[in-house]
């Protein structure tokens, strides 16, 4: 063994040590903040990825963003255990349960891991944070005030037959704005009768279909609300392939990006939704102030964003805002 | 062989009709019958009739190739996976503002490579059928998410659909026309020509074909490859009727396909089976998807009344063949 063997393997050791050191500063501040969506491979989520991004950058946090190939809480509750067994700083979901991550809430908070929910919120004591896009109940109402406004324009009153296509039967969301929709058509447009609930999964060409045949159950029918991201384009589709474009309203919950050849050719003149880039931004924000051990006020001011957030400290709830419409005039955003 | 005896001399040879098949025009007529008072006429409807005509031809197209590829004792599961790659390989291309008549290769040729994949891995690869096919469905699949990553092509031009399904010669859109040419070609191929014949002999017997000097090999590779081909058709009518491309597109498009084949009457142990078959299987499942949201029920009811005809139909058949 040549003599300077040794010396070289301290000087290895030595430079490595002496680079750890120097950049375990840098280590210490930047955190982790670990995203699992319901699902990827949707442009829905990639814009919240978007906006936690732009909040990584803004506030120096390392997001990882990774979730399950299809809406699944068994793949979801896996990818989560794994990330928190990987010991990142934060972690988050848009839950496709509220009630399945009790005990990785429980598993988080034991290595002093920041548990938070956003998008689709998880029902457990420990969730130390829950971002929501928008108040279920103001959205259920818009679409229907939306939905009233066009039937006005288009046939002279708010009254007729409508129908719903929404995705899945059994998503808690799409189903808590169909109780909120049903609500205000009671008490504010006894005029429009809803004829028919019908499902087309989160899957376009079903909505299409279910919706040809909504329209030739109902030959009368004056328009149509779509629930979900998939339901409203489909709607377009068949109406405007069956020829009944102007004369039937199609509307709903769904983003541009999705809508937008629709609006561009005049089947579709307003969808609702809500901004989800802000939403990723925001919940990258309400995120950083946790670990940072800073406290939320009633109303918030958060740079980035051009409204004040709303904070409920009883429920540990930031609320986005109002609902947005989309029309011609917005249909360009990125989303 | 063609296991059916004809009924008359008054039709061309290629069109042979079966009791079964007579069975299937009778059930096609009680079920039309059924949803048209269901729905107090509403199916006569003219949209409804175009909806129901453009799925039927989009199932019917693939299993034109699926029955061929039964026939020879074989199986793909992938065309769903096919279906929704393909779309994601064409929908790039309108993406990118290729016009439809140049696109319409991107989808043709794409479908014809992974049809070949699959046909090379069973003929040559020696991997049976069903598993070979199993793996491109998976694989296929996660292509598309790969390819797609977040994102779902929504810019198909509206010419994809005015040409489908809006433009119909007496009455019937384009992409039926298409069908009923595709399928007419392919009876009068599978009853006249040699390699028609040549097709039910390896179904029957393999090695028997092959002795008799028939390239087993070569006829098979270019079954996969011709149903590749055909569901680049069917992925082209599809953006047509509803012109958007996700990672899950065509997701169980395969079970859709195999159930008209087999409700055709076309047997899974190959050798036996028709074309006409198959198009009466094809009409009957669009019926019962069509049928369901007309009747004011939900659409997973579909699925329920399209398992028990199946069931009931291959069963009795089977009670058929062992009581004889």
């Amino acid at each position: 063994m040549s003599r300077f063997a040794s010396c070289k393997r301290w000087a290895v050791l030595g430079g490595t040590a002496l680079a750890l050191t120097l950049s375990a500063p840098v280590w210490a501040k930047q955190y982790t903040v670990a995203f699992v969506p319901k699902l990827v491979g949707i442009p829905y989520f990639a814009a919240m990825k978007k906006g936690m991004d732009k909040a990584g950058k803004q506030f120096d946090l390392k997001v990882i963003y990774q979730g399950p190939s299809s809406a699944d809480v068994a793949q979801q509750v896996n990818i989560v255990s794994s990330l928190i067994n990987q010991g990142v700083d934060a972690i988050g979901v848009a839950a496709n349960s509220p009630t399945a991550f009790g005990p990785m809430v429980k598993k988080a908070r034991a290595k002093h891991i920041v548990f938070y929910s956003t998008d689709s919120q998880v029902e457990a004591k420990g969730n130390q944070l829950r971002v929501s896009q928008v108040n279920d109940k103001a959205l259920g109402y818009k679409v229907i005030d939306v939905l009233a406004e066009e039937l006005k324009a288009s046939k002279g009153a708010a009254k007729g037959k409508i129908a719903f296509v929404s995705g899945g039967s059994t998503a808690t969301n799409l189903n808590t704005w169909i109780k909120f929709m049903k609500q205000r058509l009671k008490d504010k447009y006894p005029n429009i009768k809803l004829v028919d609930v019908q499902y087309g999964g989160e899957d376009v060409t079903k909505a299409t279909n279910i919706t040809n045949q909504l329209i030739s159950a109902y030959p009368d029918l004056d328009g149509i609300v779509g629930i979900n991201t998939t339901a409203v384009p489909g709607a377009a589709q068949a109406v405007l392939t069956s020829g009944k474009k102007g004369q039937i309203v199609v509307t709903g919950i769904t983003d541009p990006n999705t809508i937008r050849p629709y609006v561009m050719n005049g089947t579709v003149n307003k969808v609702v939704l809500w901004n989800p880039v802000d939403l990723g931004y925001l919940t990258g924000w309400g995120v950083k102030q946790i670990l940072d051990g800073k406290q939320f006020k009633p109303v918030n001011e958060v740079p980035g964003l051009d409204h004040k957030i709303k904070y409920d400290a009883k429920t540990k709830t930031l609320l986005l805002g109002p609902p947005m419409v989309i029309d011609k005039s917005n249909i360009q955003l990125d989303f | 062989m063609a296991s059916t005896a004809s009924t008359g001399s008054r039709w061309p040879s290629w069109i042979n009709i079966s009791a079964r098949e007579l069975l299937l025009i009778i059930g096609v007529i009680v079920i039309t019958a059924g949803i048209s008072i269901g729905s107090h006429g509403n199916f006569w409807n003219d949209s409804n009739l175009t909806n129901l005509m453009i799925n039927t031809a989009i199932t019917l197209v693939p299993a034109i190739g699926m029955t061929v590829i039964i026939l020879t004792g074989g199986i793909d599961v992938s065309v769903g996976s096919m279906l929704g790659l393909v779309a994601v390989a064409g929908g790039t291309a309108f993406e990118h503002g290729v016009g439809l008549a140049a696109a319409t290769p991107v989808f043709l040729v794409a479908g014809a490579i992974l049809g070949f994949v699959n046909g090379a891995l069973i003929t040559y690869g020696r991997v049976p059928p069903v598993i070979a096919t199993l793996g491109t469905l998976s694989v296929y699949r996660a292509a598309a998410f790969i390819f797609l990553g977040n994102h779902w092509i929504t810019m198909i031009p509206p010419s994809v659909t005015q040409a489908m399904v809006l433009t119909q010669p007496l009455g019937i859109p384009i992409a039926v026309w298409i069908a009923l040419v595709l399928i007419a070609l392919c009876m009068v191929f599978l009853a006249r020509l040699p390699r028609g014949r040549h097709i039910f002999a390896i179904g029957n017997n393999e090695n028997a074909a092959r002795l008799n000097g028939i390239p087993v090999e070569r006829i098979k590779l270019a079954a996969y490859t011709l149903t590749g081909v055909l569901v680049g058709v069917a992925a082209l009518m599809s953006l047509g009727h509803s012109p958007m491309v996700q990672t899950t597109t065509g997701t169980g498009f395969e079970l859709t396909v195999i159930a008209a084949v087999v409700l055709g009457g076309t047997e899974l142990t190959g050798g036996r089976g028709s074309l006409l078959g198959t198009l009466l299987g094809a009409i009957l499942v669009g019926l019962v998807q069509n049928g369901v949201v007309l009747l004011h029920i939900q659409p997973f009811w579909s699925g329920v009344v399209l398992g028990v005809i199946i069931l009931v139909s291959v069963g009795s058949a089977t009670v058929r063949r062992a009581a004889d």
